[in-house]
């Protein structure tokens, strides 16, 4: 209790807001009303609770494994805070919906990873994993009949638009049924973050960083060469990448910040204004807009069908 | 300038000279109606010093409906001169300068890198350049400017150190806001951006700095007039998304907009829904995607854009210039000197707000001012790796072997695309077929008392004016054109009429119809049916 206490004490105020709006948003985003919004049957709340339960642990589970990897706790507090709050991951965690389960299970494994020193028992964990990951996702496509049956051409239009402008920020339309596409893989509110932190990243590049690149052109890859594209969830596996992207953008805001004079101290402050914004705009959106167009659409598939 | 960099040049020039004049009459298939009013206006202009409209020598071409700037017409006006009233003379001017482009490209590059290789792969990348060489060869003023704008960032940069060069950089500054509409807004921007980076250094030149603000300030006074006037801003009311005409996207937007606004109402959440749903955000979120998208590798190599603005199966850049594009930044960001990286971030960032309040958008047209931003970096990127494998041999030989093979490969296709399949794969683009629609009327008309032309076929009467060779004093003493707008219905020369026809109703056997397939019933029985180059109907000509 000493220990939990001192902890708290060392921590800085930023620290500690950072994880109370973490915790708040998680609990609230992902379980308040989680029987009936989206619109669902009467046992939807139970249908749906373990993918919500997938949801904050896969939250967590970043947060540890970014705190493991880099040693930085804002970083890994920051990363965490823009997972819990990206539209895409909110979205996925109030459905049925085994990418969410699948990628808890990877980030599981990983973590666990990350706390063995031998290679061989590295291997050994690595195997469960994917043994975890083919039961609560099955429907992953390396899992079924991987053909590819696109053209060279459509393979590498398909690789351009899901790294593209209008697909992150603007029309997220993966996801058809149920799916989003009024709003982007990321608020664009987060643009600005999402090229800091790039920049950060292309700047201080280590060939170190490439190792962590393999399973993002992995997942880009096979979502990429899905023959029915866009319709297809193995993308949503990257979020812990962009949400990683936009903390870093943060850092380098916040240091900006800091040590700024008083017109980047305004620009900025503009953007967390136009962040604060959207974000709301967006949880308005979700649970009034989204709401009816779901009511609508199960309306419309209940009469054409 | 040594003797080996000029020959390496002068060899880089012949291919972009080559790949511009190739075929230039006859490739795109046909003039479409930008080329085809300016090339009118061009002649009109030499032969009776006024144009369609029978305005003298004017500032603002009103062309068809869209006010062009002038100076692309009157570099036209000469190039008939020379060449004669031909679809060679009026496309002449763009591919010139498209060449000479290399050229300035050439020595700004050299004046901001200090490298001859950097300056010679720079052009080399530009004389090939998809984007480029694709604009290069239409008679549209966008192209040109890309001649204007390195000339004068080229004059500026050398003005640094030799001061008699900025009054040189205003005038081709001050030329570049009458070639073209988006250089309205790009010049100024980037012009300001150049003062603020090099001040210090144009600071040293206090005489020709002041020459170059006269200079600069002339061209101004006489351009504000222009820019506020009525006609000024017509062409920004035909494009911009504030206008009430509405591309399919943005129309799917306002009705969900308009959804959202009554699903607030019955929720109560009448006076938050405005604060989300009003047109502040629909045009503030639109603008940004409008800007953004414009920064896509999508759009870059695979575009969405007119089957005009690239051949198929391809964009405007060439594969292998994406990872040496994001390469050429890394570098230039991590070593390169700040202000080089600072001026081609400018340019690169600056270059597409013009568009982003335009519809249809991304618009590899409209944004081409970009050019040679791309091909600055990749040279960068190409010749810092280079330098890079400097001491393994092996290495540097293999890097330089796969580019090279690389660019061979990507070249010969977009080469084959353009130059075997493009006429083809866009000939409706083109508006193909008004030339032989044109000519066989002609040599039918002495059978009619009346050929009826439909509007359908976009701007006709431009077309005839031009393809029939008419004299523009005769036009003019006939009245001119009444406006180009398509909805027009009032222009007419010699026996040509150009309106929407019932063809039923208005059947005489003295009246030839000419118009779209689709204006006519089934039982009409056309005399000539004109094709695209892809064998479908294009232009169907019928007899009363």
């Amino acid at each position: 209790m000493t220990n939990l206490k001192n902890s708290f004490g060392l921590m800085s105020r930023a620290t500690l807001v950072l994880i109370i709006f973490t915790t708040v948003s998680l609990i609230l985003s992902r379980i308040w009303l989680l029987g009936i919004l989206p619109p669902g049957g009467a046992d939807s709340f139970w249908l749906r609770l373990p993918t919500a339960c997938a949801s904050i642990l896969s939250v967590i589970l970043t947060i540890l494994i970014i705190h493991k990897l880099t040693h930085e706790r804002k970083l890994a507090l920051l990363t965490g805070f823009f997972l819990a709050i990206n539209p895409w991951h909110i979205e996925q965690s109030r459905v049925y919906s085994p990418a969410m389960v699948g990628l808890s299970v990877l980030l599981a494994g990983l973590l666990v990873t990350l706390f063995t020193k031998k290679t061989i028992l590295k291997l050994a964990i690595s195997l469960p994993t994917l043994i975890g990951f083919y039961l609560v996702y099955p429907s992953f496509r390396l899992f079924g009949n991987f053909t590819i049956k696109l053209t060279l051409y459509e393979f590498l239009h398909n690789l351009f638009k899901l790294i593209s402008v209008d697909y992150l920020f603007f029309h997220d339309d993966s996801y058809w049924a149920g799916g989003f596409r009024t709003f982007g893989v990321l608020l664009v509110s987060t643009l600005p973050l999402f090229i800091a932190g790039l920049f950060y990243l292309v700047k201080n590049f280590n060939f170190a960083y490439i190792r962590w690149l393999i399973p993002f052109i992995i997942i880009w890859v096979i979502a990429a060469s899905n023959p029915m594209f866009p319709e297809q969830q193995e993308y949503f596996l990257i979020t812990p990448y962009l949400t990683l992207i936009l903390a870093y953008g943060s850092l380098f805001f916040y240091q900006r910040f800091k040590s700024g004079n008083l017109f980047i101290k305004t620009i900025l402050t503009v953007l967390i204004i136009f962040f604060m914004y959207e974000q709301v705009l967006f949880f308005h959106w979700y649970m009034i807009h989204y709401s009816n167009r779901i009511k609508n659409e199960r309306l419309y598939e209940t009469e054409a069908f | 300038m040594q003797k080996r960099t000029l020959v390496i040049l002068l060899i880089i020039l012949a291919v972009a000279v080559f790949l511009r004049f190739y075929r230039l009459a006859t490739l795109p298939p046909s003039l479409e109606w930008d080329e085809v009013a300016t090339g009118y206006d061009a002649n009109s202009i030499l032969k009776t010093g006024r144009d369609q409209y029978g305005n003298w020598l004017p500032l603002t071409f009103r062309s068809i409906d869209d006010y062009k700037p002038p100076l692309y017409t009157y570099l036209t006006t000469v190039s008939i001169a020379v060449w004669g009233w031909n679809d060679f003379a009026v496309r002449f001017p763009a591919a010139l300068l498209g060449a000479l482009a290399i050229v300035t490209t050439y020595g700004m590059t050299y004046a901001l890198f200090a490298s001859q290789p950097v300056a010679l792969l720079t052009a080399f990348f530009l004389a090939v350049s998809p984007w480029h060489v694709g604009f290069s060869r239409l008679a549209l003023e966008t192209n040109s400017t890309i001649f204007f704008m390195t000339a004068g960032t080229w004059a500026f940069l050398l003005g640094r150190k030799k001061g008699m060069y900025l009054p040189i950089a205003a005038l081709f500054f001050g030329l570049n806001l009458f070639l073209y509409h988006n250089a309205r807004v790009f010049v100024p921007l980037f012009g300001f951006g150049l003062l603020l980076l090099f001040w210090k250094d144009i600071w040293q030149q206090k005489k020709y700095a002041i020459a170059s603000a006269v200079i600069t300030f002339l061209f101004l006074v006489r351009l504000i007039p222009i820019v506020t006037s009525i006609e000024g801003q017509m062409r920004f009311q035909g494009t911009s998304i504030f206008t009430p005409a509405l591309t399919q996207e943005m129309a799917a937007r306002k009705v969900n907009y308009g959804t959202w606004l009554s699903d607030d109402q019955l929720a109560n959440t009448g006076s938050i829904g405005k604060l989300f749903h009003n047109q502040y955000v629909f045009y503030g979120l639109l603008i940004l995607k409008n800007y953004l998208v414009h920064f896509d590798p999508s759009f870059w190599l695979f575009t969405n854009d007119y089957v005009r603005h690239h051949v198929s199966e391809m964009g405007i850049l060439y594969f292998i210039d994406l990872p040496l594009l994001l390469l050429g930044w890394y570098f230039l960001l991590r070593n390169a000197n700040r202000k080089i990286t600072l001026l081609l971030i400018l340019w690169f960032l600056l270059a597409p707000i013009p568009a982003a309040v335009t519809r249809d958008v991304p618009h590899a047209l409209r944004t081409e001012i970009m050019l040679p931003v791309f091909q600055m970096v990749i040279a960068w990127a190409s010749v810092t790796l280079y330098s890079r494998f400097k001491r393994r041999l092996l290495l540097r030989q293999v890097f330089v072997g796969v580019l090279i093979l690389l660019y061979v490969i990507n070249i010969s296709f977009f080469l084959h695309q353009y130059f075997v399949h493009f006429a083809k794969d866009t000939s409706r683009g083109w508006q193909y077929g008004r030339r032989e629609a044109a000519q066989f009327a002609e040599s039918i008309k002495e059978n009619f008392d009346q050929i009826i032309v439909s509007t359908e076929l976009e701007q006709p009467h431009v077309f005839f004016l031009y393809y029939l060779k008419y004299d523009p004093a005769r036009y003019l003493s006939e009245g001119g054109t009444v406006s180009g707008g398509w909805a027009e219905q009032g222009n007419h020369f010699d026996k040509y009429y150009f309106r929407r026809f019932d063809y039923d109703q208005e059947k005489t056997s003295r009246r030839l119809f000419i118009g779209l397939p689709t204006d006519f019933p089934t039982h009409a029985v056309p005399v000539e049916r004109i094709k695209y180059l892809n064998g479908q109907d294009a232009i169907w000509i019928v007899p009363g």
